[in-house]
């Protein structure tokens, strides 16, 4: 079964950006789309999520979604209201959602904020967002998602912004909310490593095309397509220091 | 022996009322790359700007073995340290061409010496050679290139004044990264080539591990390790750069 099938998706403002992308997410499945600046990854996801820029609109293609959608950008910041508490905007959110009451939304944005293991959640949730760190927010932004109570989620460069060892975190927190909450996730980043790590499956974009997509492993080891292999190749190494594995 | 290179020594800021960087020591040698790290907050921003002159610091800040302290009005001192930016659109004049700025900034800095009009066109070229790009890219506006290029640009700019010091603070953080390889080689194989003491500031270790002779590694104002690269990368002294090692995404590690 497909929590998500994108078919023939096209989008155009002065000039065709996307012009055909077909993409199929599996119920519980973890796709990542990768390419270029440029290439449309974030293009797609808004035009899935229905939140294109300004000027921009579908001119073409269907797009099929199981269940409610919800988006994780890159930049918590700015994808957060800054004048109100972390918790009153998750609580907001459930509210509208739920239709519950006051009380209601408070325990269950309480219970959200365990769920994205922000530390000391009573605090977080009184906290504004310039007072938590760039993980913090990023966390709070995966329950404002949650809060939606989402069977696919978009996420759109979220560990971009943060450093490497946060970036871990939040990925392990991603891969744990797959799992445990059955959720769908459309991956989108310039960091195939990244990507490689949390996704089954690959779509690479090229000037709004998907050119090869599959098996996250098949594409990292043998990449067919010249944009595929320009980005596999644009991986710097890092040793791996002996005895040093995380787990 | 005199000492050469960028010599740091117990360099402290305090912004704003609080204390970012508690007595950082570092050197850079002629014609080395040292790639500093730490996570946002750190304070390698600030090591730059200390080190350009841009903030106020405490310590010892030598070039040469000379203390460049408070003096930074002097031209030949501000000359000698240029700073490569993350994003060099923000900084590069977006209505002149490039030809006119490097000729313009040469001029500044009476260089080549005793040279006219004609010898800093002809250097302009030379520079525009030596980041690979062709003499045509004078003719353009920052506009007009793209982030590779700019960065290429950027690079241009900054050795015109045949600087001692590069502090290149994330230069590719901001490029596809198709073209972050070719353009952190030439940074290094540029100030390798002139001789020039270069700090790259850099929160990715893969970055580090491409071009760096050696790592300063920061945590919360405080260097906790300095290291040769091929040290660093197979043996890290201290639990914090194991931690940061360990959280790199690898490819190999992929499912």
């Amino acid at each position: 079964m497909s929590a998500l099938v994108v078919t023939g998706l096209r989008v155009a403002g002065d000039r065709e950006l996307l012009r055909g992308i077909d993409l199929e997410l599996a119920a519980g499945g973890a796709l990542g789309l990768v390419g270029e600046s440029g290439s449309g990854k974030s293009l797609t996801c808004r035009a899935v999520m229905g939140v294109l820029p300004r000027g921009l609109r579908r001119t073409g293609g269907t797009i099929l979604i199981r269940g409610r959608a919800a988006m994780v950008f890159q930049d918590p910041l700015a994808a957060l209201d800054p004048l109100m508490r972390a918790g009153d905007q998750v609580a907001e959110v459930v509210r509208h959602r739920d239709r519950s009451g006051r009380r209601a939304a408070r325990d269950r944005t309480l219970g959200l904020f365990a769920d994205v293991a922000l530390p000391e959640p009573e605090r977080a949730s009184r906290a504004y967002p310039h007072e938590l760190s760039g993980g913090q927010r990023q966390r709070v932004l995966i329950a404002l998602a949650l809060a939606t109570r989402p069977e696919v989620l978009l996420c759109d460069e979220p560990t971009t912004a943060l450093d490497v060892p946060v970036q871990q975190e939040v990925l392990a927190l991603l891969a744990g909310l797959r799992a445990g909450l059955g959720l769908a996730l459309l991956f989108v980043s310039h960091d195939l490593p990244v990507v490689a790590g949390l996704c089954d499956d690959l779509a690479v974009l090229a000037d709004g095309r998907v050119v090869e997509s599959g098996p996250t492993g098949r594409l990292v080891t043998a990449p067919r397509h010249p944009a595929t292999r320009r980005l596999v190749d644009a991986v710097l190494p890092v040793p791996t220091v002996p005895g040093e594995h995380d787990d | 022996m005199t000492e050469a290179g960028l010599v740091v020594e117990g360099l402290r800021v305090t912004l704003g009322g609080r204390e970012i960087l508690h007595g950082v020591d570092f050197a850079v040698a002629p014609g080395r790359v040292v790639g500093l790290v730490g996570e946002s907050g750190s304070g390698k921003t600030t090591i730059a700007r200390a080190v350009a002159g841009f903030v106020s610091s405490r310590g010892s800040i030598r070039l040469d073995g000379t203390e460049l302290g408070g003096d930074r009005r002097h031209r030949t001192v501000r000359r000698s340290i240029q700073l490569v930016p993350q994003d060099p659109y923000t900084t590069l004049n977006p209505r002149l061409r490039i030809g006119r700025v490097l000729e313009e900034l040469l001029g500044l800095h009476r260089l080549p010496p005793g040279g006219g009009r004609t010898a800093r066109r002809a250097r302009a070229v030379a520079l525009m050679e030596q980041v690979g790009l062709d003499a045509a890219a004078l003719q353009r506006r920052p506009s007009q290139f793209s982030g590779g290029q700019r960065q290429r640009v950027a690079l241009a700019r900054a050795l015109a004044v045949e600087p001692r010091v590069l502090l290149a603070d994330e230069p590719t953080s901001s490029l596809d990264v198709s073209v972050q390889r070719t353009v952190l080689d030439l940074v290094a194989g540029l100030s390798r080539d002139a001789g020039v003491a270069t700090l790259l500031i850099t929160h990715d270790l893969s970055v580090v591990h491409a071009v760096c002779d050696e790592v300063v590694v920061l945590r919360a104002g405080e260097v906790v390790e300095t290291a040769p690269a091929d040290r660093f990368f197979t043996a890290p002294a201290h639990p914090y750069s194991r931690r940061l090692l360990a959280a790199v995404p690898r490819l190999e590690a992929s499912p």
